[in-house]
């Protein structure tokens, strides 16, 4: 089943999402499953963790602050890429940073180092981060912010460059911002901030607040991509998917690739039943690719 | 990390009942055969409405049957103790890494709780081959259970901390007093976090290692979330579900092991 994009091609719709794969969970599943794997978002420096707890299952979603805790970079390359390379998936790596250079940075050590591995399919840049040279508020809720960096990481990488947009700033202006920057494709959302507290009223999470993950971000990112999708571009759905009808929802919503995440938590084959069901259903359909299976759920959207 | 893959598979419920107040022991019989555990691996269930897999001690494996004992603690238990036989729940196991106890002949057990949960397991496969003295600290006497093979143990002392038993406090307090007579060469503790910390003052009193086996927040078990993050002494992060459950005390740093 492969899925011919503007710069590379895919074994599968299936991207396992950022931070919620490690080589455990891909001991489960065969590669040919998998679109993409995206790697934990990695900054120049190492990043500590946020203080526990730093997870809570709400029963309708997940709330987590892990912090952006990664190695750093070049610890990042050295150490961890080479043990999921030789898993023989495709990957990719998600970047971030608190600041344009840092962020510039990092992308120009991942694109360098990166250059000649196949497997290495896309960029994912994560705007979900404070940027300290405008007192703390995320890449974002800034277009120009957003374009600027899309446009200095694309220079410099050849493969896709897919931008995670959040759902709590304007999906338009920061699709615009990163489409004109060069962006091959829109990750359609990232968690969505919130908080809760327990039985006796503390706070669950060690941060104080998180991002809402799981079923409960479903309806509000195929909203999201449906407004996506009014703009001709390649987006990836994120948030929430843990059944074939969440995953035929993305897709008659607009999105060409479905991302899954939290559920991988609860049951790491997941993808595998979903392949199963997709594969099946398109049989069943007589459609011979994905692109016209695309097409057809649409029509049936549209129909109704 | 565990060189054998854990299996992912349905299990039955082949027995569910209480054992003491708000402890349940509960008996699995996997669909899909489960590679023998290894003491002090955990295992991860699902059941009911919620997002995320919860992990557990194995408390027991034999003939294919998996022996997990819980204490009420949330909704998850709630349910859990809920259960009815034959019901079938999701269970993912073994996971964690194999604590590698082998070269320690006289081992002190300290269990705090339902702390004592992998060490009926450590004791079931170990009580012929090494000498093992347990403390084993409740709140309360009805709390406490016990277990056929304490007998086969070198030493056993149950501490209350009501008085509700001979012995008053927590298990930690009788450490030192136990070590004098029963010499262990290597101290393992299974509890609450406060009680891991209290554990600190007493490792500099008694020459011998001691390890721990954490329960921080586990999300997904399988060193992919990153909610079980501890911090070494060097400053580094492990996850606990796959480097763990169990560490060297000298591993980790003060702040690894406090909330």
């Amino acid at each position: 089943m492969t899925l011919k994009l503007s710069k590379t091609t895919l074994k599968s719709p299936l991207v396992l999402l950022s931070g919620t794969v490690s080589p455990q969970i891909l001991s489960f599943l065969r590669p040919d499953s998998i679109g993409l794997v995206v790697l934990k978002t990695i900054t120049l420096k190492p990043k500590e963790p946020n203080p526990e707890p730093r997870m809570w299952d709400l029963g309708f979603g997940v709330l987590n602050s892990i912090g952006l805790f990664n190695l750093g970079v070049d610890n990042f390359i050295s150490k961890e890429l080479p043990k999921y390379l030789e898993l023989g998936f495709d990957y990719g790596i998600s970047i971030s940073g608190f600041s344009r250079d840092e962020f510039i940075e990092v992308a120009r050590r991942v694109s360098q180092s990166v250059r000649d591995i196949e497997n290495i399919k896309a960029l994912e840049l994560n705007f979900s981060c404070p940027n300290v040279e405008k007192g703390g508020i995320q890449f974002a809720s800034q277009p120009e912010e957003i374009n600027y960096l899309t446009s200095e990481v694309t220079r410099n990488f050849n493969g896709e460059v897919w931008v995670k947009i959040s759902p709590v700033y304007d999906v338009l202006e920061q699709v615009n911002a990163a489409i004109d920057g060069g962006a091959t494709g829109i990750v359609v959302a990232n968690t969505f901030p919130s908080t809760a507290f327990d039985r006796s009223l503390r706070n669950v999470l060690g941060a104080g607040s998180g991002g809402l993950s799981g079923p409960a971000l479903l309806p509000i990112n195929l909203l999201n991509v449906k407004k996506a999708s009014s703009i001709k571009t390649l987006i990836i759905a994120s948030g929430g998917v843990d059944s074939f009808h969440a995953f035929k929802s993305y897709i008659a919503a607009g999105a060409n690739l479905v991302g899954i995440g939290t559920a991988l938590f609860r049951n790491p084959l997941l993808p595998e039943h979903l392949i199963e069901e997709l594969k099946s259903e398109m049989k069943s359909l007589n459609v011979g690719s994905f692109s016209e299976y695309l097409i057809t759920v649409r029509r049936k959207e549209e129909e109704k | 990390m565990n060189d054998l893959k854990p299996v992912l598979t349905d299990a039955k419920v082949v027995k569910l009942q209480g054992v003491a107040k708000g402890i349940f022991e509960l008996l699995l019989k996997p669909e899909i055969e489960m590679p023998e555990p290894q003491p002090f691996q955990f295992v991860s269930l699902h059941y009911g409405s919620f997002q995320l897999r919860r992990p557990f001690s194995v408390a027991g494996f034999k003939e294919g049957l998996l022996r997990v004992v819980f204490k009420i603690k949330g909704r998850m238990t709630e349910e859990l103790a809920s259960l009815r036989i034959g019901e079938k729940i999701s269970l993912m196991g073994p996971l964690g890494s194999a604590f590698d106890y082998s070269k320690y002949k006289r081992v002190l057990a300290v269990a705090g709780g339902i702390g004592i949960a992998p060490f009926l397991y450590f004791f079931s496969k170990e009580v012929n081959s090494r000498d093992i003295s347990l403390i084993y600290g409740v709140k309360t006497l009805e709390e406490a259970w016990y277990e056929e093979i304490f007998t086969d143990l070198k030493g056993f002392l149950l501490v209350t901390e009501d008085g509700s038993s001979n012995y008053y406090g927590y298990p930690v307090d009788y450490i030192i007093q136990v070590s004098s007579y029963f010499n262990p060469d290597a101290v393992v503790v299974v509890g609450p976090q406060a009680m891991l910390e209290s554990l600190i003052p007493v490792t500099f009193q008694l020459n011998v290692p001691f390890f721990v086996s954490l329960e921080p927040y586990m999300g997904c078990s399988l060193g992919a979330c990153g909610s079980c993050l501890v911090k070494l002494s060097d400053g580094t992060y492990v996850k606990a579900c796959t480097e763990g459950p169990v560490f060297d005390l000298k591993r980790l740093s003060m702040g690894g092991v406090q909330k």
